[in-house]
């Protein structure tokens, strides 16, 4: 055990290197800058991580610390696969990241809780990886990054920042919203029979349900506060051949599904 | 328009309380064990901090599951319920034998700051089984975030 671990660690620390002196090879386009440094530095603490878990080995700390150096060599293996994600967007370097890379860049610079957060442009569906002070990435399908039709949808996504950076403020809100949401589906008189625990089960998962419902509601408000009608016309255009699989909740599984029926 | 977010966060979150795990586990076997660990200690000091404010959400939103029926635990995101409500099921089957299974979830944060041999031991005890729980927990956002073969 002792000598696989040692040798995925020493891997580990090989990919590492191999992770930071290609970003640092990579030319960047000026938007991404901060972004890039912030990888380059966060690589560079995977990299002084794995050495400590390596030192923790040679020193023989592996009889007293089991537990640890596994978990901690899986973890920074995850830590190392993650990195490789967030360092794609620096080492692609597309130019057509350039004009959505403005777009946010404004938006975080008008706000000061964003301001100092690195971000970065990814090519999938519509989203946001948003975990402050971690740096952000949006994601936009490469097809639509060549116009200005949806570029407001990231202010939706920004949106998500936002609730983030506000998180316990937030929760409270929404934690209100579910009361209240809970106590207008309070019957008026119970059973106490097979069909009223099914109905209390189901009120449960309405009330769970609006945890994700309020920060997608949010994030389309401050959407349509910042991009008005721009907004709602690029958000028309995203729905508008959304065949009719995305606006049907079946009652049980409504917890897990995608954000959609809420727009209609 | 993905739900993604909600994944990263919470995988964000699990790893950042594992590496608090290993970390503060780590310095206090070595202490236990009479090997001084001096080079950790800033990076002790963070990971108290960490623990203390992921216990303190645990017990806030715990208490709200034992209060409320259906373990309706309202103002808390979807993946860190499920995760709550592993911890709860874990206590109910008595699956672990920590004081982090066993006694009020308090108690931890008392550990936390203790210097007493004693209080550390079973600090080490909570931590490897709270370690078990969030690597369990975490499977399906490492899936989703990192993909798999």
């Amino acid at each position: 055990m002792r000598t696989i671990l040692r040798e995925s660690n020493l891997d580990l620390l090989s990919e590492a290197e191999q992770l930071i002196a290609a970003l640092k090879a990579t030319p960047v386009v000026p938007e991404l800058a901060p972004y890039h440094d912030h990888m380059v530095r966060a690589c560079a603490n995977l990299h002084e991580q794995i050495c400590h878990n390596l030192w923790d080995m040679e020193l023989g700390r592996d009889d007293i610390l089991p537990e640890e150096i596994l978990s901690e060599t899986q973890r920074l293996a995850r830590d190392l696969r993650l990195h490789n994600r967030l360092a794609g967007p620096a080492l692609r370097g597309l130019k057509s990241d350039r004009l959505s890379l403005r777009v946010i860049g404004w938006l975080h610079a008008v706000h000061k809780e964003t301001t100092d957060v690195p971000v970065a442009m990814s090519t999938e569906e519509f989203g946001i990886w948003p975990q402050p002070p971690h740096p952000v990435v949006y994601f936009m399908p490469v097809s639509a990054q060549y116009s200005l039709l949806y570029q407001p949808l990231f202010f939706h996504e920004f949106g998500h920042l936002l609730y983030a950076s506000h998180r316990p403020e937030m929760d409270s809100l929404v934690q209100d919203l579910q009361t209240q949401i809970a106590e207008l589906l309070e019957p008026l008189a119970r059973r106490n029979d097979v069909h009223a625990q099914a109905e209390e089960r189901q009120r449960t998962i309405i009330v769970l349900t609006w945890y994700k419902w309020a920060q997608e509601l949010f994030c389309d408000a401050v959407g349509l506060m910042i991009g008005g009608p721009a907004f709602i016309h690029a958000f028309s255009h995203y729905l508008r051949m959304s065949p009719r699989a995305e606006y049907h909740c079946s009652r049980i599984p409504v917890v897990g599904t995608p954000i959609h029926c809420h727009f209609l | 328009m993905t739900a993604d977010w909600l994944t990263f966060q919470s995988f964000q979150r699990s790893q950042g309380v594992l590496k608090a795990i290993n970390t503060l586990s780590a310095h206090l076997k070595l202490m236990l064990n009479g090997v001084a660990d001096e080079e950790r200690s800033q990076a002790v000091d963070r990971s108290a901090e960490t623990l203390q404010a992921f216990f303190d959400e645990l017990e806030a939103a715990a208490r709200q599951a034992d209060r409320r029926e259906s373990a309706l635990m309202l103002g808390v995101d979807p993946r860190f319920r499920e995760f709550v409500h592993d911890y709860l099921t874990a206590r109910r089957h008595h699956r672990f034998r920590s004081r982090l299974f066993t006694g009020p979830i308090g108690d931890i944060k008392t550990l936390l700051s203790s210097n007493a041999r004693s209080d550390q031991e079973a600090l080490v005890e909570c931590l490897a089984e709270l370690r078990i729980l969030v690597e369990e927990h975490m499977s399906d956002d490492v899936s989703q975030i990192l993909g798999a073969i």
